[in-house]
């Protein structure tokens, strides 16, 4: 299949389905003996804002890892925008990943040696069909808006964990995906960034995006509409 | 921002950001520039230079040197009755003219079209076959001079200034004094050549030191067929000439008729001196591909240990990109443009080097060589040189690219 062909595909899907994840009946082990996962059932919405809730190794980040494409499950299904991404190649999950999910990463994951600039750009290294002009002008809007637009040309090296991890969404917001994925994004912050941080994603919800919010912070989740949380390697409601 | 700019900003960042991988590997190429380009050159000057020594051997003319005796001269003559012939003894046939004890030079006459040598005899594997600096004035010994034997010369730009100061020697005459006889000869100077510049710098420094003492070798050039010995015998040496445009066919005949000497009669003409230019660049050739290969395959794989090393400490960025939607094409293209990116700038310096290298052993050819050699550096080296450098850039970085496309996302994120 022509990565292209599937990417298209995907375009048209999304556009058209309100639902955009639905995982169903996942199972996953590193070991071969003991279930990370098992048998997890998951569904996101257009506009959904969708906190997980756990402790350390329950689960959380295989999710993350399965729901953005980067890992592998031993079985279930996992439709994306109605789409089976189940048995996709690694060129049509990168493109995939490269259009419809923005990361976000507790450590931030940021390419050191390279400027703030180059950072927040570099999806659009790897994306098609999308205008220079158009990025431009969304790293310069995203820039301002998570006030680092003075930091452009700064090295990441130099900048503080809050500044580092306003980058790592700008980069994340770059070519507006469908949905956010954030793996604790406030763990290394502070409360007054961490505060800035999901303002910014309560902002980007109301704009009709999708996030999924991993974290172990209770009040961080009660800014979602949903928080669930995993228990024995399924997804159950935090609040029951 | 162009997206290209933007790619190839984002190359040169990663590539300068490892500085230890960037200068291991550019110490790499530039060694192989070095040694590639040095070869090309280094066998260029040469094979020009014989080239250029062999340009004045007559195309016509067939030296014959070795034990030949009068059955063999008798079959070239009944075989070739046409040729024009002139033999030489052992006890040569020209001699110097020497204007006395007092003289500071001697004349030494040679045999135009097969040697400069200052002995006698025609000697065509000698440093030069004839002057190889272009007529400046005058004209240049014909076929008809040769044929007639004409009492003709050309002499270099120091002989005129010796014998005729500031004048124009041409259709003037020097005295030459003949082994044979007694009695001096007059020889009507038709042409002038250039000196080299060595032979230009000994003549300023003879005029200006004006050393009595100082003796020089003048160069005097005359017609092969005018000093041919009188008798068949101890013949050394026959200069052979074919007028008719046939030569080919000659020199295939003379060599079937030298066959049954064993060796001892060896033929000398300008194809087969051509030839063995030729064959000694292609054993140069060959000799140079071999250590091209072999350096090449050394600075590769210098590069692809550079490159494995750069990935290792790199894994948490390809876990990035990969993250953010980089494909495994896009992974390997990364790698192997940033190899490429080295390889450039490792030819430019390289090249850099072998041109500053090659314009100091130009301007001081005479002094290191003893001879004018010109080492030229021709734009198909440079386009060779950078091809098959790239081409080794791209070749041994496709491994390490290749591991670096297969890393997982996972994997890669948690190293980071």
């Amino acid at each position: 299949m022509n990565p292209r062909a599937g990417v298209d595909a995907y375009t048209y899907l999304i556009m058209q389905n309100e639902l955009l994840i639905e995982l169903i009946n996942i199972v996953k082990s590193y070991d071969g003996k003991r279930n990370i996962l098992n048998g997890l059932n998951f569904s996101l919405q257009r506009g959904d804002f969708v906190a997980i809730l756990g402790e350390s190794g329950v689960g959380k980040s295989t999710l993350l890892n399965i729901v953005g494409l980067f890992d592998g499950f031993d079985s279930g299904k996992y439709y994306l925008g109605g789409f089976d991404v189940t048995k996709n190649h690694d060129e049509e999950n990168a493109l995939v990943r490269n259009r419809y999910f923005g990361f976000v990463f507790q450590l931030y994951h940021l390419i050191p040696n390279i400027t703030v600039e180059q950072n927040i750009t570099m999806p659009f290294l790897y994306a098609s069909a999308v205008s220079s002009y158009e990025v431009m002008r969304w790293k310069m809007g995203i820039s301002k808006k998570l006030r680092i637009d003075n930091l452009l040309g700064s090295k990441v090296d130099m900048l503080s964990g809050g500044e580092k991890q306003r980058v790592a969404i700008a980069r994340s917001l770059l070519l507006s995906p469908q949905i956010l994925i954030a793996d604790e994004p406030t763990g290394s912050l502070d409360d007054n960034n961490a505060e800035i941080v999901i303002d910014i994603f309560g902002e980007y919800k109301n704009q009709g995006h999708s996030i999924i919010l991993v974290t172990h912070n209770k009040q961080i989740a009660e800014c979602a509409d949903k928080v669930y949380s995993i228990k024995d390697g399924v997804l159950v409601n935090a609040n029951e | 921002m162009n997206k290209f700019i933007l790619y190839i900003n984002n190359c040169l960042m990663m590539v300068l950001s490892n500085r230890l991988r960037l200068k291991l590997s550019i110490m790499g190429v530039i060694v192989a520039t070095v040694i590639l380009l040095a070869g090309m050159v280094s066998i260029n000057a040469f094979v020009s230079k014989q080239y250029e020594k062999y340009q004045r051997f007559d195309k016509d003319v067939a030296v014959l040197t070795g034990s030949i005796n009068g059955n063999f001269i008798d079959s070239l003559k009944s075989t070739f009755p046409e040729a024009v012939m002139a033999l030489y003894s052992d006890q040569g046939s020209l001699e110097p003219y020497s204007g006395g004890d007092s003289s500071p030079y001697s004349i030494l006459p040679m045999v135009h079209g097969v040697s400069s040598s200052f002995l006698s005899l025609p000697l065509p594997f000698d440093t030069d076959c004839a002057y190889t600096a272009t007529i400046v004035s005058g004209r240049d010994i014909s076929q008809s001079d040769i044929v007639n034997k004409r009492k003709v010369v050309v002499i270099s730009e120091f002989t005129s200034r010796i014998f005729f100061g500031e004048d124009n020697p041409v259709g003037k005459t020097i005295p030459v004094k003949l082994l044979s006889s007694d009695s001096v000869e007059e020889y009507k100077v038709i042409g002038v050549y250039g000196n080299t510049p060595a032979e230009r710098e000994a003549i300023i420094n003879m005029m200006t030191n004006n050393d009595p003492g100082f003796n020089v070798k003048v160069d005097f050039y005359v017609p092969y067929t005018l000093f041919s010995s009188s008798q068949e015998k101890n013949i050394s040496t026959v200069v052979f000439y074919s007028p008719q445009n046939r030569f080919s066919v000659v020199e295939k005949a003379i060599d079937i008729l030298i066959k049954p000497y064993n060796g001892n009669i060896v033929l000398y003409t300008y194809n087969n001196r051509i030839q063995l230019v030729e064959n000694a660049q292609q054993s140069m050739n060959i000799a140079l591909a071999f250590i091209a290969i072999f350096i090449i395959v050394v600075s590769g794989l210098n590069m692809l240990n550079c490159l494995f090393f750069s990935i290792k400490e790199r894994i948490g960025e390809i876990g990035i990109r990969k993250a953010i939607g980089a494909t495994k094409i896009s992974i390997m293209v990364q790698f192997i443009f940033e190899s490429m990116l080295i390889t450039m700038v490792g030819v430019i310096i390289g090249i850099g080097i072998v041109t500053f290298l090659f314009i100091v052993l130009s301007a001081f050819s005479i002094e290191i060589f003893r001879a004018q050699i010109v080492f030229a550096i021709s734009k198909e080296m440079i386009l060779s040189t950078i091809i098959v450098l790239l081409l080794q850039g791209v070749l041994f970085s496709i491994i390490p690219a290749r591991y670096a496309a297969n890393i997982k996302i996972v994997n890669a994120l948690r190293f980071d």
